[in-house]
């Protein structure tokens, strides 16, 4: 079979626990059952997050995934950095009729294109701010992760279990932030009057290259998603005909790597039930 | 149409010359600077008719404008130059974009961008026609994104931003085969393929090469006019190149004589700062290590812009009097002080300004805007761009009157005819000695011993004769509303400055 999210393929052995009748409780013991196989506990428990975090039980068999290069931001800069590369996705996969703005970031020398659907962008915005408030309640936290799905709705048969519909999700994208504060190597008690002017010269330098390094992560970031989106297209689904502006639905999601990914897995099998990670 | 010599279906074959139009439309959008933009309303943009989403409309003026789902604004840079490859779908398309220098006529090349068709060499494994237009949406949206991501799109915004003529600019060649680049541009250069969208029997490519390094070329210092501060010897109104303004040139240092020319507003008054003489002081660069060094021209300063390390002038201030001054020349009164000047004696009827100091770094002129003459004339004409010397609570300045400055434009003739016997006189007047010398220097006293020297009595009986001019041109003038206040002023400040020359000269 082909591992969902990749496009490995691997024995599959089967073990007495996939007569459980029901999906979770099969990945997960197809899980357990691979691990024997090359592949690192962490791909696993990628791959299961991946799947677990669908609010639907579904297997993602043929869904591409495209992981983003890690960005070092500032709280910020997180706002901006988030749109540019949210949008870019969106207007890649936005393929009915669009009408492209441009958007000439505020922080950084970048021009990045928006499909220009109000709706789209009222609900980043919206989601953005849910990150940031998340993230601000963890400050500890300095490894966030948000995804973007694009899926097909199937109907299915109904049981008294599940949902008349499913989602199929076909493409996801992982655009990881490392959040820093780079006042953190400044004494507390320092203020701005006691301020040694060569310091404050030496955080001007390091705020330019953290700028300077930030953009330029950020323009490879867009890089690679025209990369990707090039590379990648005999996935996408039909796009009906007459269609204006998105053409395939899609849905935003928060991660975050506070717990271990195990420790997680664990409390989804304790408590039986999927869980959203956001 | 322009057609390929493979069997390729007529309806491949539009989306074949369409994919070459939109892929022009595209990159002149953003690389041909003020011929992009346009206010073009997309909101009624009629549904189209046919299935396959986004192909054109019938009616004119748009119908190329939704190809491939892309709404696009118009672009007459393309809309020129969209026959040019219609001879045949076979011949590649090549766009090179240039950096244009119109002061020396070279040219540097940006970027190249090819869009070429090539036929399949084994027909009949291609895809069919609405895989094609499919394809094709796909990466014109990544087209549109990457002409924004290179670096020539940062010469093209800012071109855009401003209005002013630059002695760089961006242009483009469109040309139907590929010059080899030179091995320097080979080297310099960066290459990018963007994936081929197939065809039932061929594909078309879409490749750029392009210039990774933009910085260098300067763009800061070489896209505005160079305009270095410099001496102008023969700027208008000069006495070189105006006889009848010809006065003295001061003894201390300096080079710059003073215009004082009522009645004519010249191009360099008010509005325009540029080439009034502000030398020796040269304005410092402001670097930034992000974006090349900008050399501040006038041109730059006087639209408000603040070169670091020195003040701005209010350049529309009527009241105030505020000219460019460098860190390096912190202007004192003692320094002032030392440097004064005095003129002869004369005649009744004239004033003149108290104070003319210069010398360091800074060209420092006396706040003309407090003179008389200064209504409606002189400098900038009625908005003078002087050093404020004026911070200091006690300054005295006996024909400082604010408010003649901006009002009373008559009489200017008789003004001018005034101001120029002033200046006749001030050729012929015996030269002044300096006399202000230090505070804490021993010489107060104005010896008489020394040849030219004068004492406080004659400074003092020449300030009479000056106020008494001053008086003569106001009643001339006919400012009779105004007269109370600047007799009233200049009476206090005339006894100040009796006060202070007394007060000065004690030992």
């Amino acid at each position: 079979m082909i591992l969902p999210g990749t496009n490995k393929k691997c024995k599959l052995q089967v073990n007495p626990s996939l007569l459980f009748s029901s999906q979770n409780s099969f990945f997960i013991a197809w899980c357990f059952s691979q691990i024997k196989q090359d592949l690192s506990v962490a791909s696993l428990i990628k791959i299961a997050l991946n799947w677990l975090i669908s609010p639907c039980k579904t297997f993602d068999m043929n869904c591409e995934v495209c992981e983003l290069k890690e960005l070092v931001v500032e709280q910020f800069e997180i706002r901006e950095v988030l749109r540019c590369i949210l949008h870019t996705i969106i207007f890649h996969r936005a393929l009915g009729l669009v009408r492209p703005r441009d958007i000439n970031c505020e922080l950084f020398e970048l021009t990045y294109v928006q499909c220009g659907v109000p709706e789209v962008e009222k609900e980043i915005e919206e989601k953005i701010t849910e990150f940031i408030s998340k993230i601000s309640k963890h400050p500890n936290r300095r490894s966030h992760q948000v995804c973007l799905s694009f899926y097909e709705t199937k109907d299915k048969q109904p049981a008294w279990f599940s949902s008349k519909t499913e989602r199929v999700y076909w493409e996801r994208w992982f655009i990881n932030l490392q959040i820093t504060n780079q006042r953190v190597n400044m004494k507390p008690n320092q203020t701005k009057v006691g301020f040694d002017p060569g310091e404050k010269l030496s955080s001007l330098e390091e705020k330019k290259l953290h700028r300077t390094a930030l953009e330029a992560s950020i323009r490879e970031n867009l890089f690679q998603i025209i990369k990707f989106v090039n590379e990648k297209m005999d996935h996408l689904p039909h796009i009906p005909p007459n269609a204006e502006g998105i053409s395939y639905p899609y849905e935003i999601t928060i991660l975050s790597s506070s717990e271990s990914s195990l420790d997680m897995l664990k409390r989804m099998l304790q408590t039986g039930h999927q869980t959203t990670l956001s | 149409m322009a057609s390929t010599q493979n069997s390729e279906t007529p309806a491949t074959e539009q989306v074949i010359t369409e994919i070459f139009a939109k892929s022009l439309h595209i990159i002149l959008e953003s690389r041909s600077p003020y011929v992009s933009s346009r206010n073009y309303s997309l909101d009624q943009i009629p549904p189209s008719p046919s299935s396959s989403g986004g192909s054109p409309s019938t009616q004119p003026g748009g119908s190329r404008d939704k190809w491939f789902n892309l709404a696009l604004r118009e672009c007459p840079a393309a809309l020129q130059n969209s026959d040019f490859w219609r001879q045949s779908n076979l011949e590649p398309l090549v766009i090179e974009i240039l950096l244009v220098d119109r002061v020396s006529g070279t040219e540097k090349l940006l970027e190249r961008w090819v869009v070429q068709y090539e036929t399949r060499k084994h027909p009949g494994t291609g895809r069919k026609s609405k895989r094609t237009y499919r394809g094709a949406t796909l990466l014109f949206r990544s087209l549109y994104l990457l002409v924004r991501l290179l670096p020539a799109y940062t010469l093209f915004r800012e071109m855009n931003s401003s209005g002013r003529i630059r002695s760089l600019g961006l242009s483009h060649r469109i040309q139907s085969f590929v010059n080899p680049l030179t091995r320097s541009e080979e080297a310099e250069m960066a290459h990018l393929c963007l994936t081929p969208i197939d065809t039932p029997f061929g594909r078309l490519k879409h490749s750029v090469s392009y210039l990774s390094v933009v910085d260098d070329i300067s763009i800061g210092s070489e896209l505005s006019t160079p305009m270095s501060t410099e001496l102008i010897p023969d700027y208008v109104g000069s006495p070189t190149t105006d006889p009848l303004k010809r006065f003295q040139t001061l003894p201390l240092g300096g080079s710059a004589p003073i215009c004082v020319q009522p009645g004519r507003r010249h191009s360099w008054s008010t509005d325009r700062l540029g080439s009034l003489n502000l030398s020796p002081c040269s304005l410092p660069t402001h670097s930034d290590p992000q974006r090349p060094s900008i050399p501040l021209p006038l041109s730059e300063v006087q639209k408000g812009k603040r070169p670091v390390g020195c003040y701005p002038s209010s350049l529309s201030s009527p009241q105030k009097a505020n000219l460019f001054r460098c860190e390096s020349a912190p202007v004192s009164r003692d320094s002032e002080r030392n440097q004064l000047v005095r003129f002869g004696e004369l005649p009744s009827g004239v004033s003149l300004p108290k104070e003319i100091s210069i010398g360091g770094d800074a060209i420092r002129y006396l706040d003309v805007a407090k003179l008389p003459l200064a209504s409606g004339s002189c400098v900038g004409g009625s908005n003078v761009q002087l050093l404020d010397l004026h911070e200091d609570s006690d300054a005295n300045y006996p024909f400082a009157s604010d408010d003649n400055r901006t009002k009373n434009y008559e009489g200017e003739r008789s003004l001018a005819a005034i101001v120029g016997e002033l200046l006749r006189m001030l050729e012929t007047a015996p030269k002044l000695q300096i006399g202000f010398e230090k505070s804490d220097g021993p010489d107060q006293n104005p010896n008489p011993a020394h040849s030219g020297s004068r004492t406080a009595a004659n400074a003092l009986e020449e300030l009479r004769s000056y106020m008494h001019m001053r008086d003569s041109i106001l009643s001339q003038s006919g400012s009779h509303s105004l007269e109370p206040k600047p007799e009233k002023e200049s009476n206090s400040k005339g006894s100040n400055s009796e006060k202070e020359m007394k007060e000065r000269n004690r030992p």
